[in-house]
């Protein structure tokens, strides 16, 4: 079924609600997108958030198969344009330069308005307006026509009393709205702003106990912010203004959104102990800011009945916490990377940094280990004894000490990223072949040596390496 | 009647089986009103309970988690506690020579079977995720060791993503965060990985500190040296640890890792105790493993007599 169309489907005949196979024995050359509701209500609010700057008070009107509508209050406003006129020329102009065409009424209440808007009349035309406009099912809409009151002005100068009596008194609502004797409240959306606390002191504080102290009880204070917005703190940051002017910021990192003040005093004493300067009131601190940059949804959580630990929260904490001190990339976790280079297969992710299910590349069953467990870097030169052009090391010299090789196995022939170099597809510039082989010594060490280059086809010997170890 | 109860107090080798005695005689007290008979049942039920504690040995060691391999868990007397600290060391202090390699996977795997002991132990009706285990390690170790490759940890069944790493700047800072972690409940294990003869900060009240918060919350806490060492440590165990050749494939290739591991300190009292460990990957447990013929080189010639030769 069709959805929407454009001005040139309208002209050919085509209508929202048609099915799609008509539509295409009419004209077969149609080019069909599909429908996505959630992307056009996510456009929708894209555009209220973009006519705040016309006034503050912007609605959505719920968008269905014929459109979205927004109501904009311009009733604290309007002074700020030089007419109605002039307010619809901006905002036609502004939609227009983005590629959109627009319906629009003014009226003195936001159900009119969009009841004009949707059926094309001006301002004023109430009483031309259909039935259906006024919002209600099928039914009642079909039980007023049958009565024979096919318009608003049809229905506007009855008695309402007889009207609400045979259809209800919803319906005489909403023609009371239509007509402007009565008024809905329209419900704007506002973008949230960041929650920020501060606190002034006449005299400025010097102790760094009681600075903390006022830091704590100004996240209490955001924190019952959050809770009325039912969200949690991911990022708190701090700034504490001296008296003489300098300003020492303070940023706490967590894991996991958070409102409990026990949790940010153990992270604030962590984050001042490990400050690579310390804190210095100097003649004292007259102003302390907390702001809330970033927070997610954190509703209240029940306490189990047997009181058992929430282990999510506690390693969120303690991740918060070690991230801290250590710094956030010093506490991290691996995640595989795609590269057969050995020194390219992996990333380091952040463990504040959510943790995605990774899958790691599961070794066959019976073999045994192909990688090893420590990877130089870079790797160690060593001095081999080996059989030309592709036999294993049998004895190699590393950091002066001669290992004698009892179990070999290879070459694995890795390749070089022939692709990431420039002219990489002509030979000789390819960059040099990797050969590893994993051998054991006669003390049971084993080790994963890697020959850099082939003999004979490059110009200069290739070289030996320690790569890595294995247990 | 309670002279004898207090007799038999003194004599009682560790403090919980004597608890264990005080605890029964006061949940009695109100019976012993009965007559000489029931004083007398009374009595030698007290004596079993408390031979039955001592003859447990140390009763006071919790969960415990086993090898996998009969001969050493035998020899351990039926495992090692989860809730401690233990300690593991490399049996060669070489130039970086592959013995870190293999000590790092030794403790590695024996934090993976402490965990699994612990997780085994727990109501199998709400199986959690599994924690993560923290290895921490300065970063100066990395240019003498190397660095722990990811990809070599799933060849010897350990799921990568299952590891966080913290890098440290110094020991200090690293066994202020290994002490954090144990204390949280939200950790499976912990592996400390020190380097040098004589790492800054580890000292006797260090390990003590950790073994106390390691059994209060439960966390197992291994502490892995570069070198043997022996420095006073209040580690339940200490192993020395080396690679061993392992059971070579066809074609002479190398086989799944060997360790060959000695006990030398155990509160227990069974240092001494030694084994050859064989790790399958599949099963997830050690396998005592036979020391090979003797090795052969990779042309066939008998190292040994090449090396009386040479």
């Amino acid at each position: 079924m069709i959805a929407a169309l454009d001005r040139e489907a309208c002209a050919l005949g085509l209508s929202a609600g048609m099915k799609l196979a008509d539509a295409r024995a009419l004209e077969p050359d149609l080019a069909v997108f599909d429908a996505d509701p959630l992307a056009d209500a996510k456009l929708l609010e894209h555009m209220a958030m973009h006519c705040e700057r016309y006034t503050p008070a912007v609605a959505i009107r719920a968008a269905d198969h014929r459109g979205g509508a927004l109501i904009l209050d311009m009733r604290g406003a309007m002074h700020l344009y030089a007419g109605k006129a002039a307010l619809m020329d901006l905002i036609e102009a502004d939609f227009y330069a983005q590629g959109y065409t627009l319906r629009h009424a003014f009226a003195p209440t936001a159900d009119a308005a969009f009841a004009l808007a949707r059926h094309g009349l001006k301002a004023g035309a109430e009483m031309q307006l259909p039935v259906s406009a006024l919002g209600l099912e099928e039914r009642p809409t079909q039980a007023l026509e049958r009565a024979g009151l096919y318009s608003v002005g049809d229905l506007a100068h009855r008695p309402r009393a007889p009207l609400a009596a045979r259809f209800g008194a919803d319906m005489v609502t909403r023609l009371e709205r239509i007509l402007g004797e009565t008024d809905q409240i329209v419900d704007p959306i506002r973008s949230q702003t960041a929650v920020r606390v501060e606190r002034r002191f006449a005299e400025p504080i010097g102790h760094i106990d009681s600075v903390m102290q006022v830091l704590e009880e100004l996240f209490g204070d955001a924190a019952a912010l959050l809770e009325e917005r039912k969200q949690g703190a991911r990022l708190i940051t701090m700034r504490l203004f001296r008296s003489d002017g300098h300003i020492a910021p303070l940023q706490i990192e967590t894991g996991a959104p958070t409102r409990d003040a026990a949790l940010f005093k153990r992270l604030l004493a962590e984050r001042v102990d490990s400050l690579n300067d310390p804190l210095d009131p100097g003649f004292g601190y007259d102003l302390l800011r907390l702001s809330v940059p970033l927070t997610e949804d954190l509703f209240a959580r029940q306490i189990t009945l047997d009181g058992e630990r929430d282990t999510d929260a506690d390693e969120a904490a303690l991740l918060s916490q070690l991230s801290i001190r250590l710094g956030r990339e010093n506490l991290h976790r691996f995640a595989p990377a795609d590269s057969h280079i050995p020194e390219h297969a992996l990333s380091s992710r952040a463990a504040l940094e959510p943790a995605l299910p990774f899958i790691w590349e599961a070794p066959q069953r019976g073999e045994p280990p192909q990688r090893p467990l420590f990877l130089f870097d870079p790797p160690q030169r060593i001095s081999v004894m080996a059989e030309v052009p592709d036999g294993p090391p049998r004895r190699f010299v590393w950091k002066r000490q001669t290992y004698l090789v009892t179990r070999a196995e290879g070459p694995e022939r890795i390749a070089s990223e022939w692709w990431r170099r420039r002219e990489g597809y002509k030979t000789g510039k390819a960059g040099l072949t990797r050969d590893y082989y994993r051998v054991e010594d006669s003390e049971g060490r084993r080790f994963w040596l890697l020959r850099r280059g082939l003999y004979g086809a490059e110009a200069r010997p290739p070289e030996w390496y320690v790569h890595g170890t294995f247990a | 009647m309670f002279h004898g109860i207090e007799h038999r107090v003194n004599k009682s080798d560790s403090l919980d089986s004597a608890r264990a005695v005080a605890a029964l005689c006061d949940a009695d007290v109100t019976d012993i009103r009965g007559g000489p008979a029931h004083i007398r049942a009374l009595a030698a039920e007290l004596v079993t309970a408390t031979d039955l504690a001592t003859a447990q040995g140390a009763s006071d060691r919790g969960l415990c988690f086993q090898f996998g391999a009969q001969q050493i868990d035998d020899a351990l007397n039926g495992g090692l506690p989860v809730a401690a600290l233990h300690e593991v060391q490399a049996a060669d202090a070489g130039p970086g020579g592959g013995t870190y390699a293999n000590a790092s996977a030794f403790v590695l795997l024996m934090a993976l079977r402490a965990a699994a002991a612990s997780e085994e132990s727990e109501t199998p009706e709400a199986p959690k995720t599994k924690s993560p285990i923290l290895w921490i390690g300065e970063r100066q170790q990395g240019k003498r060791h190397g660095w722990l490759y990811p990809p070599g940890l799933p060849e010897i069944g350990i799921d990568p993503a299952r590891i966080l790493y913290a890098n440290a700047p110094d020991m200090p800072t690293a066994l202020r965060v290994a002490a954090d972690g144990v204390r949280s409940a939200a950790l499976s294990a912990i592996i400390l990985s020190a380097s040098g003869a004589r790492p800054k900060g580890l000292d006797l009240t260090a390990t003590r500190r950790l073994s106390l918060f390691a059994r209060e919350s439960g966390v197992p806490v291994m502490l892995l040296r570069d070198q043997p060492s022996g420095m006073a440590s209040s580690a339940w165990s200490r192993w020395e640890v080396a690679p061993a050749p392992s059971r070579s494939l066809p074609a002479n290739a190398p086989g799944q890792p060997v360790f060959d591991i000695k006990l030398t300190r155990h509160r227990g009292g069974k240092e001494g105790a030694s084994a050859l460990l064989e790790w399958n990957r599949e099963t997830q447990k050690f396998e005592g493993h036979t020391r090979a013929v003797p090795a052969i080189s990779v042309f066939g010639k008998d190292i040994e007599a090449t090396r009386k030769r040479a």
